[in-house]
């Protein structure tokens, strides 16, 4: 089995996200030696956390410089603990940072580079890879024959590394920077212009609303502020992650009075987004294929609608609920209510 | 994208860009996709940098059935008859590749009150 090198970057707080933890579970099962490459503000904490893990060695880039997600500092931080580490396989979380450098980074190293796998596994005695293709529509699996390989692995594909933390010999690797490189500076992230954060990628549940919340009712009559309430009331109540139906992104987008809380940053499908959560919640959407091809990595699925030929029926999802969204949604609301008032009582 | 920049030897680059404002001083004001549906703000202090960039402000274009049933009839046939051509990137060697299976066993619950609905949903997002 090849070495292994696992490639993390620390958090705005220094600690390690989930997806660097299934990363770190992926890679130890490889089998194989395992070296960690640590990059952020403080890579001897972060190392820490991860002591336990059973890795041969933990290689820091470390310091100020590397606090901030930047193409340079983030490319020169790799390739020098790629090249310090030997390996031939390189695996990293595909978090935004990683994946904005590290296919320049395989350049680097005369090496290959693949993004979007969602397994790696020992095959013939060497590291293979499945990866879709065709917006989730086909799914293969692949080896190649060039070194050093990276390997970007997606969020919610392996069982995260859950290890106690220990003390770990962190060796720091010296990082050539040419003079002049650092011309960018980062100032921070900024929230989309929604009136509330609605994605949450670590969400235990994704809940999907479709165009039918805007739609005239049995009363003849749209209801959009109340669809807009229940949605956010759920939300907060579940801290569940909201996505949205293509027609339903396109009418906000367009100022109707529809949903505020929407923007098309939240659309999940063969255009929009493929989010990866163990649950997911349907609701007013038809469930037409070019929505559910978005639903992929999404473990169990309900729906509820109006509808009972509507596209979830024909096998999309596990359970589909014949009923109004509102109603429902209003009496799991109050259920919520009387749940927390119970806790506090 | 990266390597091309790599080849050029561009070490500002930027993915997922939605936003490029250029500042009076020549500087370049850039906004990110990250992760949650943020933007990271990053201000580089001028060309040469590499932009990959997403859809900006603008969702993607409305749907247009007929544009697709076109490419299908057109395009669709013409990849076929094409003969496969080497494009460099060798080595890769697919073992396998299979189509997902799409069908669930649907329960379809008709004859439930929205209560009912409401408690077997929070059921089951609680994990009981
Ligand atoms: C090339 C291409 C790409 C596309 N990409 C995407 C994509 O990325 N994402 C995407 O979503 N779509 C995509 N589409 C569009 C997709 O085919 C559908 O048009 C879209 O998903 C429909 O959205 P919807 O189900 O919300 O709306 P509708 O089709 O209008 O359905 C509304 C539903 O709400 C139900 N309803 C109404 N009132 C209630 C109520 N009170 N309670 C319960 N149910 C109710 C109705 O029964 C109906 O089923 C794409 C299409 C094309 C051609």
């Amino acid at each position: 089995m090849d070495d292994t090198l696992l490639l993390v970057h620390t958090e705005a707080d220094g600690s390690l996200a989930k997806i660097a933890r299934e990363a770190l579970g992926a890679a130890r099962s490889l089998g194989g030696s395992l070296t960690i490459g640590l990059v952020g503000g403080d890579a001897q904490a972060a190392a820490g956390s991860l002591g336990g893990c059973g890795a041969a060695r933990f290689l820091g880039a470390s310091g100020e410089m590397f606090r901030q997600p930047r193409y340079a500092t983030d490319a020169a931080a790799a390739e020098a603990l790629c090249r310090a580490s030997g390996a031939q396989l390189i695996l990293a979380p595909a978090t935004s940072r990683w994946a904005r450098v590290l296919p320049g980074v395989a350049l680097r190293l005369g090496g290959r580079v693949d993004t979007h796998a969602t397994r790696v596994f020992p095959s013939e005695g060497a590291p293979a890879i499945a990866r879709w293709y065709y917006r989730q529509r086909m799914e293969a699996v692949l080896l190649r024959p060039q070194r050093p390989w990276i390997v970007l692995l997606e969020a919610g594909c392996h069982p995260a590394w859950t290890g106690a933390p220990a003390s770990a010999a962190l060796e720091n690797v010296p990082v050539d920077l040419p003079e002049g490189a650092i011309r960018t500076t980062v100032n921070g992230l900024r929230a989309p212009q929604a009136e509330e954060q609605t994605i949450r990628p670590e969400a235990d549940l994704l809940f999907v609303a479709g165009a039918g919340w805007t739609k005239k009712q049995s009363d003849g009559a749209t209801h959009a502020d109340d669809a807009e309430r229940l949605i956010l009331e759920f939300l907060r109540r579940t801290q569940a992650s909201l996505g949205g139906s293509k027609s339903l992104v396109d009418l906000s987008g367009e100022g109707q009075a529809v949903l505020r809380c929407m923007t098309h940053l939240n659309q999940v499908g063969q255009t929009g987004a493929t989010p990866r959560h163990p649950k997911g919640l349907s609701t007013c959407c038809h469930g037409e294929e070019p929505h559910v091809v978005g639903w992929r990595f999404i473990g169990e699925r309900r729906a509820v609608n109006l509808d009972p030929n509507c596209g979830w029926a024909r096998g999309k999802a596990d359970v589909l609920y014949i009923a109004d969204a509102f109603e429902v949604l209003r009496r799991i609301n109050a259920l919520l209510g009387e749940k927390t008032q119970a806790t506090r009582a | 994208m990266q390597m091309v920049g790599e080849r050029l030897g561009i070490l500002d680059q930027f993915q997922g860009v939605d936003e490029l404002r250029v500042e009076p001083d020549g500087s370049l004001e850039i906004l990110e996709r990250v992760e949650g549906g943020k933007h990271q703000v990053s201000v580089c202090a001028g060309p040469p940098a590499l932009l990959g960039w997403a859809t900006g402000h603008l969702p993607e274009p409305r749907n247009n059935p007929q544009v697709g049933m076109a490419n299908m009839r057109g395009i669709l046939p013409a990849l076929q008859r094409a003969k496969a051509a080497a494009v460099g990137g060798g080595g890769v060697r697919f073992v396998e590749v299979s189509l997902p299976r799409q069908q669930r066993e649907t329960r379809i619950v008709k004859d439930l009150s929205p209560e009912q609905i409401a408690r077997e949903i929070l059921a089951w997002i609680s994990g009981d």
